[in-house]
């Protein structure tokens, strides 16, 4: 018992003489101090110094366009020819009711002189409106209202046909390497990326599993006619082929999956507005709301020949018609890249209406 | 309450019965970006070898208009991918894709003798597609610049779908000498500056020209009796006569009707100045405006129904509209400050105005029944606004403070944007902005 305090107490002992020796308590040193040399300034010296720099007024009126830099003015430039004579014509006598005096013309004072040429620029000929051009006074080649079609961008030129050759029977296979055809490298990164940046697989799943839609109910099939086969149909053309894809493509699309968050719509509408220039628009296309169809691939790129105006509001064909062009080129301009859409919601934005609608735009 | 359960029920599953909606994805864009269209030129090809100048000039006046309007951006030829040598050639879309061209003009010219044939084609690039049919202009070699400035039209009006307005000229009044001494004389010049030619001497003081809606007649104020006095001049068959004379009295401020046939001006007689209405035709006259206040400046509406125009009745300088044929006005401005020169926007729409408020001027344009004021500039001296013949531009009066001040042509978009000074060679004031040219 006793040794536990003489224990104690020595214990506290040396933790005395810690904190007293230790230097706890001590006052920490003190930073050097930067000293600078000041000036002192009258009173009169400050406000000098203050005026010299005033304060930016605060524009009570809405600010006005900057003008642009001053110019010198140049000098007049005098007529080219003497100015010829203006003759006098009477004025128009006056039906007025009440008693007006006697009309008195000027006494001819210097009299004016206007320049020799007529100030109205002769106008070329009659000029042609529109594609019902008249025909100038001398024939010059009409313009073709539809310039010649676009060459396709990427043009292969087919190998000419050689005669196929038989193997002979007893030749041993040939080894036959695939050619790929030489493609544009690959665009640039604005990043290096390392080995160590290459995602490793994982073993995770890339999309949680939904269940499988319900499978279609098996439609009869209509029996073919069996004049069908016997008669020879002359050969459908390639547009028939077209409409008959487009049709096959309306199967069953499967379970769409669930609709875009409000931050997806959001992102898209961003993604559109940011190339929706309406600057040059006139006022009346201004308000003129469009609506435009657009079918997106699975990278959510506009097809272009999908895009269509679907209906307007509030303005005429004309206005409707260039409202639509600059909406068209806001989608194309900006889903060149493919518009930022989750992919696995594909069945959800395969297809869109967008209507473009300025709020609030004054004049 | 069961029926009651059942609607919220209804209610309830509302949101999860529009999300398993068939049909396209809808979405709304309300904000798009304003900004100048990106267009490249093609320089136009020369037909034949004395065109190659016209070529060349006419590309360079088409690209200055457009630039010019503030709404299109011309992209420089040093950016071009390829270059467009034949006028009939199929354009390569990507090319100009590539370096962000929304639309697209090429052109070409030839001459014949003395006749030039510009023809031209307008592409909007990301759609792959020509904007609208192919044209070409025929014309002497000296009205080269109508017909670039009629290409320029074509363009605008294609893709902006308003028309355009540069095939039109202005009339305006020189000024020269200095501020207490000015001689003053009509001129007439291309929209842009160019082609300036004079109409008068400057003999006499002259003010406030108008032009015909014809283009081939000009109103103007003329002091060379000593008091100002209304002048009709025919363009081209350099003439004139006095219009509204009636005794001892002052008349100026005209301006013509849409007819061409009927002008409005101010006639001030014993000290009072009142709106009167004059039949060029006959010389019937008729006064519109009978108040002890001053009432002046009047404007025409498009349709010649009514008139705007300035007037203190109520105290302070302010703008009223009344009848065509007069009768009680009433009044639009009620803004601090004073506001005169009224002029009807060519669409309708608008009321242009000088606006002196604090000491400072402005060019303003409302609504006619005088909502939506905004004031487009601010100076030491902006006044008489002009509408552009498509009712977009204002063209106006800018006078610099101090002695040395000289007034000056400036132009600015009906959004406030775009403000440029006119080149036009020494001082200038009073602009009157002509109908496009037939």
């Amino acid at each position: 018992m006793v040794w536990g305090w003489y224990i104690s107490g020595a214990a506290h002992g040396v933790l005395l003489v810690i904190l007293l020796v230790g230097g706890v308590f001590a006052r920490p040193p003190e930073a050097p101090v930067s000293v600078a040399d000041v000036e002192i300034l009258s009173e009169a010296e400050f406000a000098a110094l203050v005026l010299r720099n005033p304060a930016p007024e605060v524009a009570e009126e809405p600010s006005a366009p900057l003008p642009p830099a001053p110019e010198e003015a140049p000098e007049a430039p005098e007529p080219d020819s003497p100015l010829p004579q203006i003759t006098e014509s009477p004025a128009p006598e006056a039906e007025a009711p009440a008693p007006s005096p006697e009309v008195t013309i000027p006494t001819p004072t210097p009299e004016a002189e206007v320049d020799d040429t007529p100030p109205v620029v002769a106008a070329p000929d009659p000029l042609p409106e529109g594609p019902r051009f008249e025909a100038p006074p001398q024939r010059a080649p009409r313009v073709a209202p539809t310039p010649a079609p676009a060459p396709p961008d990427t043009a292969e030129i087919a190998p000419d046909t050689a005669p196929a050759i038989a193997p002979a029977p007893d030749a041993p296979p040939v080894e036959t390497v695939e050619e790929t055809p030489e493609t544009a490298p690959e665009e640039a990164a604005p990043e290096l990326a390392t080995e160590a940046d290459e995602p490793t697989e994982s073993l995770a799943l890339a999309t949680s599993p939904r269940p499988q839609a319900r499978p279609s109910r098996p439609v009869p099939q209509p029996e073919a006619p069996a004049t069908a086969t016997a008669t020879a149909e002359p050969a459908a053309p390639a547009t028939d082929d077209a409409v008959a894809a487009a049709l096959a493509d309306d199967t069953p699309r499967g379970d769409p999956g669930p609709p875009l968050t409000g931050a997806e719509r959001d992102n898209l509408r961003v993604a559109v507005r940011d190339c929706w220039n309406v600057g040059s628009l006139s006022t009346a296309a201004k308000e003129t709301i469009v609506t435009v169809f657009v079918a997106l691939d699975r990278n959510g790129r506009p097809d272009i020949a999908s895009i269509r105006l679907l209906g307007f509001q509030n303005g005429t064909e004309a206005t409707a018609a260039r409202a639509f062009e600059a909406a068209r080129r806001a989608i194309i301009r900006c889903g060149s890249r493919g518009f930022p859409l989750p992919v696995e919601k594909y069945e959800q934005w395969r297809e869109i209406e967008m209507t473009f609608n300025l709020d609030g735009v004054s004049f | 309450m069961r029926l009651f359960l059942i609607l919220l029920t209804l209610l309830a599953a509302l949101p999860a019965l529009a999300q398993t909606r068939e049909g396209p994805l809808r979405i709304e864009i309300n904000r798009g970006v304003i900004e100048p269209l990106p267009f490249a030129i093609s320089p136009f090809v020369a037909e034949n070898a004395g065109a190659a100048q016209w070529a060349d000039q006419i590309t360079r006046v088409v690209a200055a208009d457009l630039a010019g309007t503030g709404l299109f951006r011309e992209i420089g030829g040093d950016a071009f991918i390829s270059q467009v040598s034949d006028f009939n050639a199929p354009i390569r879309y990507a090319d100009w894709r590539a370096i962000n061209a929304e639309a697209l003009i090429t052109g070409a010219v030839r001459l014949d003798g003395n006749r030039v044939t510009v023809k031209f084609r307008l592409y909007d690039v990301f759609a792959d597609a020509p904007l609208g049919d192919g044209l070409q202009f025929a014309g002497d070699t000296t009205g080269w610049r109508r017909m670039a400035h009629k290409v320029a039209d074509q363009v605008y009006a294609r893709i902006t779908g308003e028309g355009g307005y540069f095939d039109s000229r202005v009339v305006f009044v020189s000024e020269t000498g200095p501020k207490d001494n000015r001689l003053k004389r009509l001129a007439i010049m291309d929209y842009d500056g160019a082609n300036t030619q004079f109409l008068t001497d400057a003999s006499a003081i002259v003010l406030a020209p108008r032009i015909s809606p014809t283009g081939d007649r000009v109103l103007y104020t003329s002091y060379e009796t000593g008091f100002p006095q209304i002048f009709e001049l025919n363009v081209g068959a350099s003439t004139r006569r006095p219009l509204g004379v009636q005794g001892d009295t002052m008349t100026f401020a005209p301006r013509y009707g849409p007819d061409g046939r009927t002008v409005i001006y101010s006639l001030t007689e014993g000290g009072n100045t009142d709106i009167y209405r004059l039949d060029t035709a006959t010389g019937a006259r008729s006064r519109l405006t009978s108040a002890p206040s001053i009432e002046t400046a009047p404007s025409f509406s498009p349709d010649g129904a009514q008139i705007v125009f300035e007037s203190d009745r109520s105290g302070t300088q302010q703008l009223y509209i009344m009848p065509a044929t007069g009768g009680e006005p009433r009044r639009i401005s009620f803004g601090q400050g004073r506001y005169g020169t009224p002029v009807w926007s060519p669409r309708g729409d608008l009321i242009a105005f000088t606006k002196q408020n604090q000491g400072r001027f402005h060019i303003g344009v409302m609504r006619t029944d005088g909502s939506d004021e905004r004031l487009l500039t601010a100076s030491f001296l902006d006044e008489g606004p002009t509408w552009s013949p498509n009712g977009r531009v204002i063209m106006f009066t800018r006078e610099t403070a101090g002695e040395g001040g000289q007034p000056a042509l400036f132009s600015v978009d009906i959004s406030g944007r775009n403000l440029r000074r006119v080149p036009v060679a020494g001082a200038a004031s009073d602009p009157a902005w002509s109908p496009l040219l037939p």
